[in-house]
């Protein structure tokens, strides 16, 4: 009886060994605050999410309220993910989305690990597909993308490659791809026309510089009289999201992007 | 009678009308403001500047002088091809045109010219005239190499060339607008101030020897391309001086050749005032009054050296100043150098444009 017990002791010891270590999400990974969503939806979302905390144990979120509670949506995102006890595993590691209704605000906080997974490139990925749905004010497609995209990430990070190219406009794209084909036949023109007046010297002098007399220049009367002032003002390129690293109040590291929407 | 003195905004030009609380002149179109006084300064201003130029020249006849005053048997040759009339040492073996290259050039009698008052001799000998050319034409970038070895020196002729040399002493008054920038930011915009100055300036320039070609055979391009010259070596006419050399004769009268001094004697006295104005951006003259009397003329030789250079059948005219050696001209382009070195800096600007494009996409 004795070794029976010893050999399922062992076996347990085994199998626990040989298991990955299934953290531990004391929050539910939906909190749906503002009421954003019908039952169905937030149950569907939610198995959604349970199913990629427990495949990358991973801590990946949603907490939406209807009021603000913080000052800015990046401290209120980042005080609820810190004390409320979001994260898995030893390093807290998770992504949490943040949407407000007053204001309209949204923010992504990543913690421990998630700071890599979802780096600036990564987060600039994921808000360019989840933001264009908030702004319609469709919050279970914005977190369905959310879900989606941060399965992909959660993925190549698995992989060893976390996903880490920058988002760029095509407005941006065709700007430099434009500015590198003209700029250079610019350069090369004015270079050419340059070497070229070399080529005739031949050229009338409309000034008479050379033949001032020494000394002659006297200025007897000299007043500047200002006339009036006019101002113009342009709007400096705002972006509406922010980013970075940063550290939150309870004094742990965070990543995040987010702002109105 | 008295009468009353309206003025207009300096901004829009609508009419101004005083504001009695703030005891300023008010525009009611653009709402600017200005004090009495700064419009009583800018209208006395603009009407001293609004004045019309006075280029008072004193008028000028040269003497004239006949053969064999120095010594020397002058002939008179004749193009005609471009009718230049050129006078020069009866012993000359040239036979081809200094201006045009034409050489059936006829040799004649000489019968008398205009003598002037002063003469820069040649100090570039022919052989330092060659040599200039030769060290300037290796600073053109795009010359065909055959150029060097094919080039044929059609002729080359020391040509004293008749100026009208213009002395004046000016008084100037000018009126300038011109601007001022400031920026800065706050959270929001990026702010631009532009602060709106009428500038006046008055004073006095003189100007000496300012040199107007008084040939019409002699291109004014190569003429003044090849100036200045350095008037200390000007002594006075004899011709003696122009033993060697071709003399032309003038052929645009001193009247004539006042409305290009005026242009010139306009224009730098703009700039040497403008040079008062450097801490201004948009400098821009308005109203440029320049006055001057008894400004004197007077008749001069300058020596040149005309060079018509022959490369694959076409004529390159090149004008070596005969006092200082600056050389002058237009020479042929090797279209496929000019378009090598074309690609070469695009290339290059490619090649840093594909780098930089590269950091800034990835």
């Amino acid at each position: 009886m004795k070794k029976i017990i010893t050999a399922l002791m062992l076996t347990l010891m085994c199998v626990m060994l040989i298991m990955p270590v299934s953290a531990e999400f004391v929050n539910p990974a939906v909190t749906d605050n503002a009421g954003y969503l019908t039952e169905s939806q937030k149950a569907e979302l939610e198995a959604k999410l349970e199913k990629l905390r427990e495949t990358y144990n991973f801590d990946v979120a949603v907490y939406t309220e209807a009021e603000m509670s913080g000052d800015d949506p990046c401290s209120t995102a980042d005080d609820l993910f810190d004390y409320r006890g979001y994260g898995g595993g030893e390093g807290k590691d998770g992504i949490m989305l943040y949407v407000s209704t007053e204001p309209r605000k949204y923010w992504f906080t990543t913690h421990g690990s998630g700071e890599e997974y979802f780096n600036e490139n990564g987060l600039e990925y994921i808000e360019s597909n989840v933001l264009p749905h908030l702004k319609e004010d469709d919050y279970n497609s914005a977190f369905e993308v959310y879900a989606k995209y941060s399965e992909e990430l959660l993925e190549m990070a698995a992989q060893g490659t976390p996903y880490n190219e920058k988002h760029r406009s095509g407005m941006y794209i065709f700007c430099v791809i434009a500015g590198a084909l003209i700029i250079p036949l610019v350069i090369a023109s004015a270079a050419t026309s340059s070497k070229l007046k070399k080529m005739k010297t031949a050229r009338k002098k409309n000034h008479a510089q050379n033949y001032i007399k020494p000394g002659s220049f006297k200025v007897d009367f000299s007043q500047d009289i200002f006339l009036y002032s006019a101002v113009s003002r342009t709007k400096r390129a705002e972006s509406d999201s922010d980013s970075g690293s940063h550290t939150s109040s309870s004094g742990e590291s965070h990543g995040g992007c987010g702002g109105d929407y | 009678m008295d009468t009353v003195q309206s003025y207009k905004c300096p901004c829009c030009g609508a009419p101004l009308e005083f504001n009695g609380n703030s005891q300023n002149l008010h525009c009611n179109s653009c709402g600017n403001e200005f004090s009495a006084e700064t419009m009583k300064q800018l209208s006395d201003a603009e009407t001293q500047a609004r004045g019309a130029s006075k280029y008072d020249w004193q008028h000028y006849e040269p003497r004239s002088y006949t053969n064999n005053v120095g010594g020397i048997d002058l002939s008179k040759y004749t193009c005609p091809s471009c009718g230049a009339e050129i006078s020069g040492d009866d012993t000359l073996g040239s036979t081809v045109c200094p201006y045009c290259g034409n050489a059936t050039i006829v040799k004649g009698q000489f019968e008398g010219a205009l003598r002037p008052d002063y003469i820069i001799p040649f100090k570039t000998d022919k052989k330092a005239a060659v040599e200039a050319f030769e060290n300037d034409f290796k600073n053109a970038p795009f010359l065909p190499d055959e150029f060097k070895d094919k080039r044929r020196i059609e002729e080359m002729a020391g040509v004293y060339v008749p100026f009208w040399m213009f002395d004046c002493d000016c008084d100037a008054g000018i009126t300038y607008s011109a601007n001022r920038y400031s920026y800065w930011s706050d959270s929001e915009y990026d702010y631009t101030k532009t602060d709106y100055y009428k500038l006046i300036r008055s004073g006095s320039v003189g100007f000496a020897n300012i040199p107007v070609d008084g040939s019409k055979k002699a291109d004014d391009s190569y003429t003044e391309a090849v100036e200045p010259y350095d008037y200390k070596d000007a002594v006075e006419f004899n011709p003696a001086y122009l033993s060697g050399f071709l003399a032309d004769k003038y052929d645009v009268s001193a009247e004539d050749s006042i409305g290009r001094a005026n242009e010139r004697v306009k224009n730098s006295t703009e700039d040497v005032f403008a040079s008062t104005t450097r801490e201004y951006s948009g400098v821009v003259p308005e109203n440029t009054n320049v006055s001057f009397s008894d400004g004197k003329i007077r008749y001069a030789l300058l020596p040149i050296w005309m060079l018509n250079i022959k490369y694959k059948k076409n004529n390159f005219k090149f004008a070596i100043n005969g006092q200082t050696g600056k050389v002058v001209g237009e020479y042929p382009v090797d279209k496929g150098k000019k378009w090598r070195y074309f690609s070469k800096i695009a290339g290059i600007a490619y090649a840093a444009a594909a780098i930089t494009a590269w950091f800034l996409l990835r």
